[in-house]
């Protein structure tokens, strides 16, 4: 079955908005998507801006810190799922607690197994 | 002893039950005037629960860790803000050394009663706590 990464993008600073009653039921509905049969694997980053490395042609590679400051989405994790085509890989995504607390995800597929 | 959690499913209210008990024990740690401190402090523990707990899976004891975070939280932020002066490296010290309090220990669950009832008392303008204190 082909895999699609799930790339979650939010604006972290609005879970601070929540009470902790609505985090919790936050987490639980995060736990609970984790959960369903088609997950390969989900991973959390790290909340830091982590670092960028751009090559260029006949100098050394670079790394700087990450472009957080400037972007209020930030990439704040990942799945992989496994889907039979995008549409499905789209549907099984349509129901992820994370759109409903206003974040964006990306569907996109994988090559190879 | 009380019951801990099933495996996998949260106790009902945990996060306000316990975010109320942390910010209490915090405000008595590090004195009342930083009580913005320990509410960040605590409000950061769940968001890192959510950030983690979903990939990782709950924690043998929820209440223990979320408290640990807790912590550990206002530490670094003693740390790096030194809102207390001189004082918060002292204060920082002696909060790593102290044991992580579990709310499942009887006596630390007093305590964190008493907690509760004295940051109760910290918050209440002095005429109410005045006429409870007399009583009726």
């Amino acid at each position: 079955m082909p895999q699609y990464m799930l790339l979650l993008y939010d604006d972290p600073s609005g879970w601070a908005k929540l009470s902790p009653d609505e985090m919790q039921k936050a987490l639980e509905k995060y736990m609970a998507w984790g959960q369903k049969p088609f997950m390969v694997r989900a991973v959390r980053l790290a909340e830091d801006p982590g670092r960028v490395i751009r090559g260029s042609q006949g100098e050394k590679p670079r790394a700087t810190d990450g472009p957080y400051s400037e972007t209020k989405e930030v990439l704040g994790g990942y799945y992989l799922i496994e889907a039979a085509n995008y549409d499905e890989a789209v549907q099984r995504t349509m129901d992820h607690p994370h759109l409903e607390y206003g974040g964006t995800i990306e569907v996109r597929q994988t090559w190879g197994e | 002893m009380s019951e801990g959690p099933e495996p996998g499913v949260l106790l009902e209210h945990l996060f306000r039950h316990q975010a109320g008990r942390m910010v209490s024990h915090l405000a008595r740690v590090l004195g009342p005037a930083h009580l913005d401190v320990a509410e960040d402090s605590v409000q950061n523990a769940m968001l890192r629960a959510m950030q983690t707990w979903p990939q990782q899976g709950l924690p043998e004891n929820p209440p223990a860790w979320l408290f640990r975070v807790a912590n550990n939280i206002a530490i670094d932020a003693l740390r790096h803000r030194r809102l207390l002066g001189d004082k918060s490296e002292a204060i920082a010290l002696e909060m790593a050394r102290a044991a992580v309090p579990a709310p499942e220990d009887a006596a630390i669950a007093e305590q964190l009663r008493d907690d509760e009832l004295r940051m109760i008392f910290n918050v209440l303008p002095s005429g109410i706590v005045a006429r409870h204190q007399r009583g009726p």
